[in-house]
């Protein structure tokens, strides 16, 4: 069973929609007694860090998230929620992460570029990876204004270029994977991707 | 590198597509959620639909078709017209859709745009802008209900106060081009372009292969829209790509992500000992060209090499059709029966299909009634 972790912001509907036409069966997280029914987890995100680390904490997840991770369930950030897995984000106010990932998110700084990031852009690997498995040149649907600094360089998997900056696009620690970008609205080869991390067999 | 966005757009009325000229005049066209399939398999980045239902009893159907694509298509779509408060933007977001493109409402009651990007983030915000050259010819107005009423308002203005607002991309029309095939307003999106700090996504008057290269060689735009030359299959999205691409704007490259095991899976190979009966048709003209049989082994062939191959029951061998009289048959498509024992090959046959030298194979008649 899938879950999908509900903190009451953004649009869990693609994500769902997704996991079936992959035929997952999957359901959505809203309390730690939920996360006990599930053996892989999906944290999606739209909507800003520090309003969703709050919806994490008010309604107690915060926990139950890192005891998943503890316990090697294999783990899916996405967006928003590849953000909330690193130490700390100025996306409006400063404002501490689950801290998985070591790093820091910051505005996206670059006068060459329209801010936000928009549109597709080509995923450029940089390890071989099982979530990359029979994926070549995928390029990859990107909504965001913030990303992802002062990370460990040997945990970033693939990155694709936007202006002057290499914008992070995957990471990946042991059993735990995060993209920036949105895998449920890259198209197959988006859908391949979300295969390749549900035939993860830790 | 980051991508042109191709954008085939879909007016639906009622639960079907139409699509004017100049919004005058609809004419039907067919089934949305069929259409948008198509474009999404032609490699389509995005897909709008501007609904023109003009009874708001008939709006829940919207939302329906909403659901409908979101379970099927798995790119972002934005979803526009008629769309006045909050709750009609809850409404098209939590049905699936990723967007919503904001017109005559926004204009009416700017506030619209603010409380949504608030509430739902900017990302999902549109601003659509329909913009009409002044009669003085020296800028554009805003004008809204379909072009019916001028705002009095300058697009400039007006797209600098969205962005404030914020609108996370602006979806920018030209009245005075859409439905004429001319190509893409590229004054007004330069202009535009030049103010803007979001993404243009340029809509009304593509016609033509070039239009859509003008419109990104000029920097007018980071998205182009089109509807008509899609929907009467003038240009297919891919065809559009593979264009853009040869003249180096960069484009997504739909790869597809095609699993032969899942595809073998689909078909009931048991019923008919192993081997499904196959009939082929000119993919252009729809002409039934022969009937043959595949097998597993026969059809692994034919999805590697892109070229018809089956199973040949007189010689018991596998048959690349065209090998020996270099009559191949290039697939373009291939479809399963309802009760998945038949197949459909769609090709586009070289010389002929028949070993008599007949295009088709079904050159006798047998029997006809006369009219």
């Amino acid at each position: 069973m899938i879950g999908i972790i509900d903190y009451g912001a953004g649009n869990l509907k693609s994500v769902q929609n997704a996991l079936t036409r992959l035929h997952a069966s999957h359901m959505l997280c809203e309390n730690k007694e939920d996360f006990k029914l599930c053996d892989r987890l999906i944290l999606p995100g739209v909507g800003a860090f520090a309003d969703c680390m709050e919806q994490l904490r008010k309604r107690e997840l915060i926990a139950p998230i890192q005891a998943a991770i503890a316990a090697k369930v294999p783990f899916l950030g996405i967006c928003l929620g590849m953000q909330l897995l690193f130490e700390s984000s100025d996306e409006i106010r400063h404002c501490e992460g689950l801290g998985i990932f070591k790093g820091h998110i910051k505005r996206m700084e670059d006068t060459s570029v329209k801010i936000p990031h928009i549109g597709w852009n080509e995923l450029v690997f940089t390890k071989e990876n099982s979530l990359f498995q029979t994926l070549k040149h995928p390029y990859v649907y990107y909504v965001h204004s913030y990303y992802a600094t002062s990370y460990e360089e040997h945990e970033l998997i693939a990155y694709s270029i936007y202006g002057n900056m290499k914008v992070p696009g995957v990471f990946h620690k042991d059993h735990v994977w995060a993209c920036q970008f949105h895998p449920e609205k890259s198209g197959e080869e988006g859908l391949m991707m979300l295969k390749n991390f549900l035939a993860f067999e830790g | 590198m980051h991508t042109k966005r191709i954008i085939p757009c879909l007016d639906v009325k009622d639960g079907k597509v139409v699509k004017g000229v100049n919004f005058v005049g609809l004419q039907e066209v067919g089934d949305p959620v069929a259409l948008a399939y198509e474009y999404y398999k032609q490699g389509a980045d995005e897909l709008v639909f501007l609904d023109i239902t003009a009874t708001h009893e008939a709006r829940d159907t919207i939302s329906e078709l909403c659901e409908r694509v979101a379970a099927e298509i798995f790119i972002p779509f934005t979803v526009g017209g008629g769309i006045r408060t909050i709750q009609d933007i809850k409404k098209i977001l939590r049905a699936g859709a990723d967007k919503v493109s904001l017109n005559s409402a926004a204009v009416k009651n700017p506030e619209l745009i603010r409380e949504g990007a608030e509430i739902f983030g900017s990302q999902c915000i549109v601003a659509a802008i329909d913009a009409k050259q002044r009669d003085t010819k020296d800028g554009w107005n805003v004008v809204i209900n379909g072009g019916r009423i001028d705002t009095v308002i300058d697009v400039l203005d007006w797209v600098k106060k969205v962005q404030e607002l914020g609108a996370g991309e602006i979806l920018l029309t030209s009245m005075d081009q859409d439905g004429r095939k001319q190509g893409f307003d590229l004054a007004l999106c330069c202009a535009v372009n030049q103010i803007a700090d979001i993404p243009i996504i340029a809509s009304g008057g593509c016609g033509s292969l070039t239009h859509f290269y003008d419109v990104f060689a000029q920097n007018a735009a980071d998205a182009a829209l089109a509807a008509s030359l899609f929907h009467y299959g003038e240009l297919s999205v891919k065809e559009v790509k593979d264009y853009l691409s040869y003249r180096n704007i960069p484009v997504r490259k739909s790869i597809s992500c095609f699993d032969i095991e899942e595809l073998l899976s689909k078909i009931d190979f048991q019923k008919q000992n192993g081997l499904i009966p196959t009939i082929v048709q000119d993919h252009m003209t729809k002409e039934v060209l022969m009937l043959a049989y595949t097998s597993i082994e026969s059809l692994k062939i034919t999805c590697k090499k892109g070229l018809a191959c089956y199973y040949s029951r007189s010689r018991n061998e596998l048959w690349l059709k065209g090998e020996t009289s270099g009559h191949y048959q290039k697939i373009k498509e291939i479809r399963l029966d309802c009760d998945h024992d038949t197949l459909l090959f769609s090709v586009i046959q070289t010389t002929a299909a028949c070993h008599t030298g007949a295009y088709s194979c079904f050159y006798q008649i047998l029997y006809q009634i006369e009219e």
